[in-house]
């Protein structure tokens, strides 16, 4: 990147290391944004499955189209809960974990 | 989004059948809460009684081991590996370091150490794995209290649990499980003691909440043998009605024990005899398990000797 800065005037610097400084940032997922997913990326337990849906969307409409019975799933976002109104962007990763036990 | 009812931050967790939403802080007090309120409703236990809390690594269970401890009460813990592969190493293992994180007493039973683990039980008698299971826990269980002189025996059965249980009890008219479905269980023999259900009035959405946001590592994963249970297909049916008409499964346990409960009267309610096996109480000249256990160890011999 460096061997790429523009020496045609100092707006010019700044923007290209604006963007230096913008790809080497890690971002909320701890990854580099270029590694961030492109869709919304769910990850289900205890099945241990991984799915992907298109768009942003409410939880409650996530778990229509996932065909799960709301109370009988915890939505996880990182480190907290999320509720049937919360909205999930497109490219975010959340589990969506089963809280019904057989005994 | 959605707002906390008391304090009026973003809500985390949502409890439609209560009208209410709640950020973590105050759903943790608002579920310690509920239980507290059970436990004095019901009069399962005074702060003076020592309880035994029944834990299997599960969140139901790790969660009332929490709130109990979290409120007070002097707890130890009972554990049975049951001996069904990877799935119980991980129980054991997570119910062990939830006991050394917070220093609490824990009793570890391993049922293969007396060849009574679950999959040699079910394979040597043919029964299913379920059924072979329930009977060796209350033994066992029953057991460990009267050895370490414990009169109350706590287990996370939750509301989920309670509703499809009583569901299938309507549905077959079973009615000496009828007459036994409640929150406390007063011993009929001075070797049983008490049964107690603190968790009976909240969900299983609320103990996973509440196990998740206390940071308790729990086993997410299902028993193998659960596949296809009978109890499961209640509690989505159960779990369908509740999500189109909060407050279903709460009133049907609620007023089942309010308004119909003491109408039923299990028959033969004559205190039980001792097993001459064993000494706890039992129906026969041996109790219910020892009889499975007699079963294995001749169906064992047998296999020996032919081999």
């Amino acid at each position: 990147m460096g061997s790429d800065v523009s020496n045609s005037g100092p707006v010019s610097r700044r923007a290209c290391l604006r963007t230096r400084k913008a790809v080497n940032r890690v971002d909320s997922f701890g990854t580099f944004p270029y590694l961030r997913p492109t869709c919304m990326q769910i990850t289900l337990l205890p099945q241990h499955k991984l799915v992907e849906l298109q768009g942003r969307r409410r939880v409650a409409d996530i778990l229509k189209a996932l065909d799960l019975i709301p109370g009988t799933v915890m939505v996880i976002r990182r480190d907290e809960l999320v509720t049937d109104q919360d909205m999930v962007e497109a490219d975010e990763r959340i589990e969506i974990r089963n809280v019904i036990s057989g005994g | 989004m959605i707002k906390c009812k008391r304090c009026r931050e973003k809500a985390e967790v949502q409890i439609r059948h209560h009208n209410a939403a709640f950020c973590r802080s105050c759903f943790l007090f608002f579920f310690r809460r509920q239980v507290g309120r059970a436990i004095e409703k019901e009069l399962m236990f005074t702060p003076q009684e020592k309880i035994l809390v029944a834990v299997s690594g599960g969140k139901d269970s790790l969660a009332l081991w929490d709130t109990l401890v979290e409120l007070g009460y002097n707890t130890t813990g009972a554990h049975l590996a049951l001996g069904i592969g990877e799935y119980s190493n991980l129980s054991t293992q997570k119910t062990e370091e939830f006991a050394r994180q917070r220093n609490l007493p824990l009793i570890t039973v391993r049922l293969a150490d007396e060849h009574a683990d679950i999959p040699s039980v079910s394979r040597f008698t043919n029964r299913p794995a379920c059924a072979a299971c329930g009977t060796a826990k209350r033994h066992y269980l029953d057991r460990i209290a009267f050895e370490h002189g414990f009169r109350v025996l706590a287990t996370g059965h939750n509301l989920d649990d309670e509703a499809a249980r009583l569901m299938g009890n309507v549905l077959r008219w079973r009615v000496d499980h009828l007459a036994k479905q409640h929150p406390v269980l007063e011993a009929n023999h001075e070797r049983f003691a008490r049964k107690v259900k603190p968790l009976f009035k909240v969900t299983e959405y609320e103990t996973a909440a509440y196990s998740f946001l206390c940071r308790i590592d729990y086993v997410v994963d299902e028993c193998p043998n659960s596949v296809g249970a009978t109890q499961l297909r209640y509690k989505e049916l159960l779990n369908r009605l509740e999500a189109s008409m909060p407050g279903t499964k709460l009133t049907f346990v609620q007023e089942f024990l309010r308004s119909a409960h003491s109408r039923f009267v299990a028959p033969n309610p004559v205190p039980p005899t001792t097993c001459q096996s064993c000494g706890m109480p039992s129906f026969g000249e041996r109790c219910s398990f020892c009889n499975l256990l007699g079963e294995v160890q001749s169906k064992r011999n047998g296999r020996e000797l032919a081999d």
